[in-house]
């Protein structure tokens, strides 16, 4: 597997990359909400079997109960977009292969691939894997691999492993915003491909101290699912 | 791939296997007689890319890359099993836990509950290291447990900058070194696997020189703690260049199972 993804990464290398922006520093959201929504307005367009996964998750919380969701109860990363949505800065890392998003939950690192193929059959991981180019000043990046059991956002919006992501990063208001658009395709969850809209503000000079998720943790059980 | 990679290290190192290997066990603590305090195995090794593998760009000021450590110590002593100068009383809480460990009953540190190693243990392990530089910082994306290290170039930490596991990274470049001075770091952690134990007066201080055309970088770390220390102390390391490698994703938390009860690690 590793030794494909080389092999494509050094043939698509010889393609000029276009001139890019510079998205690096570090970002926080600005319109931070627990529940994503679609830009075009109105619900999420869930099928019935994802309406009842998020119905179920909903009720949960409104008691409380935090236990379908592994980010607060064992630590474990946030999917994605969660992973670009929460209350929490990100520093954005730019280089010609690689594009960085270093964030301070829980210190996780997620790295877009610039310039290579997805590949067909990705080893399921919590990020899932990332591959990204520049349009113009625009980076577009797709992702799939994801692992079932991650969530959308914060308020539990589910999906399943056949999520596909697309998200769109440009720059906005003369540099000072950030501006990401998802793009949600996953046919077991949603009837339709759905798109969300997020702004970051820049926060220049902000050095993100070490967070560590799991200090909050007590239990002295196994943590985590089963898989 | 890395499970593969892993297991040819593991057929290298038991058909050449010279001052490490199977047949030779490792030794008690200080020379000790006493079986109840008998090292973890530990090696000196390369950990050379394979033949065919991109070469290193030879700027002496471009760390960017994939690194690997060669070999795993677990002491971190100034030599193999040699150990760190520690102050008597902390010789004998060296003991204690090496005594624990052999009993099957290690003490909890941190890396068993998914904390970050702390330094300088960190730099130990044998996992993947990805540099990322850019103005003013470089990066250490370590593979295991997502720990991540951010060294501000000539910048000395906030006042206020808080005690962390890993500390505050303030480096500068002397000719083709990179000299990393690490602080604030808290008393969390261990110094090394074996229990070494360090305070928050701790200071490491990294430098960091690529030799051999670029191919590995040469490490030589420099351990100073006036509360657990007699005197500072140095080591040298190899990190090699591994183009080949790709970051994985690591997520100790997914199984977290070594939850301390009462302060002793219980492996479930």
């Amino acid at each position: 597997m590793r030794r494909v993804v080389l092999g494509a990464l050094a043939l698509l290398a010889l393609a000029a990359p276009a001139a890019a922006a510079d998205l690096g520093g570090v970002w926080s959201i600005r319109d931070y909400r627990e529940a994503l929504r679609p830009e075009a307005g109105g619900d999420p367009p869930l099928t019935p079997a994802g309406k009842a996964a998020y119905d179920k998750n909903r009720a949960m919380a409104a008691k409380g109960d935090r236990s379908f969701d592994d980010v607060a109860s064992a630590c474990l990363p946030p999917g994605l977009p969660r992973l670009m949505l929460i209350d929490k800065p990100f520093e954005v890392i730019q280089k010609p292969k690689v594009v960085y998003f270093v964030h301070q939950e829980n210190r996780l690192p997620r790295r877009v691939y610039l310039d290579e193929a997805l590949p067909a059959d990705p080893d399921p991981a919590f990020l899932g894997y990332s591959v990204g180019r520049w349009d113009g000043t625009t980076l577009t990046v797709r992702s799939s691999g994801f692992r079932a059991g991650t969530l959308l956002d914060d308020s539990g919006l589910p999906h399943s492993e056949a999520l596909k992501l697309t998200e769109t990063w440009r720059l906005a208001d003369g540099g000072d915003t950030l501006e990401a658009r998802f793009t949600i395709e996953d046919p077991q969850t949603f009837t339709r491909p759905w798109t969300a809209v997020a702004h970051y503000r820049k926060r220049p000079g902000l050095l993100i101290p070490e967070e560590v998720c799991a200090e909050r943790l007590k239990t002295t059980a196994p943590r985590g699912r089963g898989r | 791939m890395r499970e593969f990679a892993a297991a040819a290290v593991v057929v290298l190192a038991s058909c050449a296997g010279p001052a490490w290997a199977a047949q030779q066990p490792p030794p008690n603590l200080n020379g000790s007689t006493d079986p109840t305090l008998q090292l973890t195995a530990s090696r000196v090794a390369e950990n050379w890319a394979p033949e065919g593998s991109a070469p290193p760009n030879p700027d002496p000021h471009d760390l960017n890359g994939v690194w690997w450590l060669g070999g795993y110590q677990y002491m971190l002593g100034p030599e193999l099993y040699v150990m760190p100068p520690l102050k008597p009383q902390y010789v004998k809480l060296l003991e204690e836990r090496i005594r624990k460990k052999n009993a099957g009953r290690p003490e909890t540190d941190a890396a068993t509950q998914c904390f970050p190693h702390g330094m300088p243990r960190i730099m130990e392990s044998p996992y993947p290291i990805e540099i990322v530089q850019t103005d003013g910082q470089i990066t250490f994306l370590h593979e295991v447990a997502h720990n991540l290290r951010r060294i501000y170039m000539n910048r000395p930490p906030p006042a206020d900058w808080p005690l962390s596991f890993l500390g505050y990274s303030n480096g500068r470049w002397e000719g083709d070194t990179l000299v990393v001075e690490t602080t604030r770091i808290n008393d969390r952690s261990f110094i090394d696997d074996e229990g070494s134990a360090k305070s928050t007066s701790l200071k490491t201080t990294e430098r960091f020189r690529k030799v051999d055309g670029g191919r590995r970088i040469e490490m030589t770390m420099t351990i100073d703690d006036p509360v657990t220390l007699e005197h500072p102390y140095s080591y040298k390391r190899y990190y090699y260049w591994r183009p080949d490698v790709r970051p994985m994703e690591y997520v100790c938390e997914e199984n977290n199972r070594n939850a301390p009860v009462d302060g002793v690690t219980v492996a479930k």
